[in-house]
């Protein structure tokens, strides 16, 4: 029994150091992406300086973070300002705890994977919204209201678009999903109208263009990051990044078919060398939708708050509801 | 009819052919741009076709510069080194107002008391006078003022840029032009840079051959007090590594027998002048 | 025991003296701040009480009311202005432009310089428009000394003006882009702005401030290495802007945020004073090429476009359609352009007779003007200048109210204001 409980506290410290040290190369490859893409959509050829192509320029930011003054404003709130950092950073990475990276290396599989999900991952708004009231500054403030407004209605369509997937694939796991999803083919081709939600909500979820209404660069300076500096932004930055490639490979886990090859899964692969197989496949279609992340941030101008929301009630709101609405009487009906 | 998503779809296929279309950045150190013909706006000196400098030292830029911030010096068309600028333009770092604006213990600068010396001004206006305070005559005020003080004084330069109206650019100008002093003779100042630049470029041997050959050693005077030798790391050349400074004039890059030809011609001189003062009185 | 002398801050002093001064009289005391006036201290409120009336609405908040400088340092206000909006939440309620920032006293500088180094006082006022600043001082400047410039000369001279008009409205696409959170049209009105200004720099030796006309003529020649880049370049100048077109003109989000914005009549327009390419996308022809023709564009053929609706869209609409009518006027210029002479004769310094002259062109921005008094000495004794961009910005807080955070950027950068030339 004690060695049981042993065990079992090692393997989650375990599980949880990994994690932890892979949202930081993670965060990296990510920005580094995010560098390159849009500077060779717009005709230039991006940080090419520090190593072979320009590739450890990112790493070098992480540092640069580590190397610079730790600021904080006179009349700030000491206490909330320094929690919020890491508030949002934490979400990010607890949200990791779930991720099918591959058959075998999913850190906690337990059965309520996607609720534990969608719980941890709306956490960031409370990170955000401390930030911009301990800040002490007009900017943050509004950029801080603007988050919570616009997490939480985007979590609405977001959530319900995935009870849709939940209802077809009668699991709330996502190594049981994907299991469903090699049985009758990728959620992709049942569910196509709650991809589109999904992505939309999503992008607007962790804030990318062309939702960036919480940072809004050229409105409010940098939102709720306006006054943090040194590593304190650096936390907010990677989180960023982090819940980019989080909410990637959801999508990828829950439409894509996750681990799973577009060819049926060889069956002698199993193991070490399937795993192998299915974290290849699950990382490249995370980081193809953040290629497409990056792709849309660097064609689309910025949508309007009001318009935002406006999206988020009037038009992703009905259309989930319908989709579910038809999603659960075909389920029903058909009984699938 | 407008379909909604296909404008967004648009720009998409335009940023994504974007991504595979050749960059027009200019990778800057690697390949540089031609400039155009008429390009005004090169921050060095130019050649003409024939490999000459085209600046032909004629301070017109300083005489035109509103704070006076162009400091020169090169060879005019008799060969001669000429500068403008002033004295301690060179030893900035070690000009007594910059160390206070520093807020460090200023040390006087060497002779720079001398250099703002009261001077006779009505007897320098009677010279002007005499010689009619005709621009021309520039040479021979000079020579009378450095006949009485033994050197320039800045102040006597000021008075003569005042009272002829000639701009200060070209007083100054005209007083480096060689056969002048502009500081009191005290007996001469060599000064071997010994910044990291010029210690590289051989700073260390230069130092020993010129020791050697004023057989005094650094921060020493010789025997009949005409030379000093000392070191100092802001001599201010790094361009022109390893530099050595006598009084006020530096020089640059000097191999260790330039330098050694350099200083016995300069003590050759000094000693013909010093000979040709002790006949002539 | 000795007591420190005390510091004092001489306005503190000052304003003692004041208030005694007051209490003597039987006066009531004056307000010391706009924030004691208003009874809570903000920032962002002057350190004087409200001059006017229009002062004291800005200033006075109302239940749930916040006052937020934008500026002088912002990522979007264009350089250095300052707008003190009052927001009820997200919506804009009232907004003050502060100007000065940039004020550089271009003016009395001109005052004190020669006619012919006036030239180069007025290139750094609207820095994205240099030869029509320097077209409008060298028309004045010939009128008052009563030359006129070489046919040739004036060809020039309408060519590098429309070069110029071409690069600074491909930019304002893309600040326009920029200021609603787009990355990327910046970047390609950079590439265009890039090959004009290298076009530019062949043939006046600079790239941004050009100092290429003179009283009677330019400053040089068209050379063989202008004219060839100049064919390079026409044959691939709207690569850019239509890619900034493709990724703007169609899309749903730009449409969404401009159709409908900003929504300046007419009639509005003409009130305020507002000219050039956002009177013209009110629906008013009003083109200073064509109402006051100067130079050489009454033998040139173009037609005065205007744009119906009055709104952001409808102005960045008229910016890329204006850029298109400046290469149709250059392929004119070219196949026009006659031999000669670029430069009268003029002597080194010149000292026209006393009188004063007025000459205005239409910039990018709309219409700029020069006028110059002359006392017969050697240099301007009044020297004025109307830039557009100043005449501009006062329709912003006419449109704002209403609108919300977002939209102020958006619609400033519609009128493409440039803070070189609002605070000369």
């Amino acid at each position: 029994m004690t060695a049981e409980l042993l065990l079992g506290v090692g393997r989650f410290l375990l599980a949880s150091t990994l994690l932890l040290l892979l949202t930081i190369p993670t965060a990296f490859v990510v920005i580094q992406m995010e560098l390159k893409v849009i500077a060779q959509m717009q005709l230039r050829y991006g940080p090419n300086r520090i190593g072979p192509w320009g590739m450890f320029q990112s790493t070098i930011h992480g540092f640069k973070f580590l190397a610079k003054e730790d600021h904080m404003p006179d009349q700030a709130d000491r206490a909330t300002f320094t929690l919020a950092p890491w508030m949002v950073y934490m979400a990010a990475a607890m949200s990791m705890l779930v991720m099918p990276f591959a058959p075998g290396a999913i850190a906690a599989d337990f059965n309520i994977g996607i609720v534990y999900f969608f719980a941890v991952i709306g956490l960031s708004v409370v990170g955000l919204l401390i930030a911009g009231w301990a800040s002490y500054n007009k900017y943050s403030l509004l950029g801080g209201l603007r988050s919570a407004a616009q997490m939480v209605s985007y979590e609405i369509p977001l959530t319900l678009s995935v009870v849709g997937v939940v209802v077809l694939g009668g699991t709330l796991n996502f190594r049981e999903l994907i299991g469903w999803q090699q049985a009758h083919g990728w959620m992709l081709l049942w569910q196509p109208v709650g991809l589109g939600i999904f992505y939309i909500a999503s992008l607007a979820e962790i804030n990318r263009t062309p939702f960036d209404m919480v940072e809004a660069d050229s409105e409010l300076v940098a939102g709720p990051f306006t006054e943090y500096s040194g590593m304190r932004f650096g936390f907010f930055f990677f989180a960023e990044y982090v819940a980019l490639f989080i909410m990637s490979g959801i999508m990828a886990a829950l439409f894509f078919g996750g681990w799973l090859a577009p060819w049926p899964f060889p069956a002698q692969l199993t193991g070490f060398g399937g795993t192998l197989y299915g974290l290849f496949w699950f990382f490249l279609k995370s980081y193809l939708f953040v290629f497409l992340a990056v792709w849309l941030r660097a064609t689309l101008p910025r949508v309007r708050v009001d318009q935002l929301m406006g999206m988020a009630w009037k038009v992703l709101l009905p259309l989930a509801m319908l989709n579910l609405l038809v999603t659960a009487t075909l389920v029903v009906w058909l009984n699938l | 009819m407008r379909i909604p998503g296909l404008g967004i779809l648009k720009g998409l296929r335009q940023t994504g052919r974007n991504y595979w279309a050749p960059k027009v950045t200019n990778q800057y150190p690697e390949s540089r741009p031609t400039m155009p013909d008429r390009w005004r706006g090169r921050l060095d000196l130019i050649y003409d076709p024939f490999g000459e400098h085209k600046c032909e030292v004629c301070f017109q830029c300083a005489q035109v510069c509103p704070v006076e911030a162009i400091d020169m010096s090169g060879f005019d068309s008799q060969g001669n080194r000429i500068r403008y600028g002033m004295p301690e333009i060179y030893d900035e770092r070690k000009d007594p107002n910059a160390y206070r604006r520093a807020g460090l213990p200023a040390e006087p600068m060497r002779n720079a008391a001398r250099w703002e010396e009261e001077i006779d001004g009505s007897w320098l206006r009677g010279v002007i006078e005499g010689f009619g305070g005709r621009p021309e005559a520039l040479v021979a005020i000079f020579s009378a003022v450095q006949e009485r003080h033994g050197y320039l004084p800045e102040r006597a330069l000021r008075l003569i840029s005042d009272t002829m109206t000639i701009h200060w650019a070209q007083v100054f100008g005209a007083a480096g032009l060689g056969g002048f002093r502009l500081l009191p003779a005290e007996g001469h100042l060599l000064t071997v840079c010994s910044c990291a630049a010029c210690r590289f470029a051989g700073g260390q041997a230069l130092l020993d051959a010129l020791s050697d050959e004023l057989g005094i050693a650094p921060g020493e005077t010789t025997s009949d007090g005409t030379w000093s030798l000392e070191t100092n790391d802001q001599v201010a050349a790094g361009a022109i590594a390893p530099a050595i400074r006598v009084d006020t004039m530096v020089y640059g890059p000097l191999s260790v027998v330039q330098a050694r030809h350099l200083v016995s011609e300069r003590r050759k001189s000094s000693a013909r002048a010093t000979a040709r003062a002790g006949r002539e009185s | 025991m000795t007591t420190e002398p005390q510091i004092r801050d001489p306005l503190e002093i000052e304003r003692a003296e004041e208030a005694r001064l007051r209490t003597a009289a039987g006066l009531p005391p004056i307000p010391r701040s706009a924030g004691e006036f208003a009874g809570f201290e903000s920032v962002g409120l002057p350190d004087r009480p409200p001059q006017t009336d229009r002062e004291r609405d800005v200033y006075t908040l109302d239940e749930g009311e916040m006052l937020v400088n934008m500026g002088p340092q912002h990522p979007s206000t264009h350089g250095v202005m300052r707008l003190v909006l009052k927001v009820r939440g997200e919506v804009v309620v009232d907004i003050d432009p502060v100007l000065g920032y940039l004020h550089r006293g271009i003016e009395k500088l001109c005052e004190n310089a020669t006619y012919t180094t006036v030239m180069t006082y007025v290139d750094p006022m609207d820095y994205l428009s240099s030869m029509h600043n320097e077209h409008a001082p060298a028309i004045a400047f010939e009128k008052l000394y009563g030359i006129k410039a070489p046919k040739r000369a004036e060809y020039i001279r309408a060519l590098v003006v429309e070069l110029n008009r071409v690069f600074s409205h491909a930019l304002m696409m893309g600040f326009l882009a920029l200021d609603m959170g787009g990355l990327t049209p910046i970047l390609y009105g950079f590439i265009n702005r890039d090959e004009v200004v290298d076009l530019l720099s062949a043939i006046s030796g600079q790239r941004m401030l050009f100092n290429f006309f003179r009283v009677g003529g330019v400053n040089f020649d068209a050379n063989d290495e202008f004219i060839s880049r100049l064919s390079t370049w026409r044959a691939g100048v709207l690569k850019n802007v239509d890619m900034n077109e493709r990724i703007l003109t169609d899309n749903e989000i730009f449409r969404g945020r401009t159709i409908g914005m900003g929504v300046l009549s007419g009639k509005e327009a003409i009130a305020l004073g507002v000219t050039g390419p956002s009177l013209r996308a009110s629906g008013v022809p009003f083109d200073v090429r064509k109402a006051h023709p100067y130079s050489i564009y009454p033998e040139l053929e173009f037609e005065v476009i205007t744009q119906p609706g009055g709104d952001v869209y409808s102005r960045y609409m008229q910016r890329i359609a204006e850029l298109k009518q400046s290469i149709h006027l250059i392929d004119q210029i070219v196949d026009k352009m006659p031999h000669g002479a670029v430069q009268a004769q003029v002597p080194g310094i010149i000292r026209p007779k006393p009188g004063r002259a007025y000459a205005a062109v239409e910039s990018p921005r709309g219409l700029y003007s020069v006028y110059a008094i002359s006392d017969g000495g050697p240099n301007p004794y009044r020297f004025r200048m109307r830039d557009p961009s100043f005449v501009s910005l006062q329709a912003i807080p006419k449109l704002m109210p209403g609108r919300l955070i977002a939209d102020t950027m958006a619609v400033m950068a519609s009128f493409d204001p440039v803070m070189g030339g609002v605070d000369k």
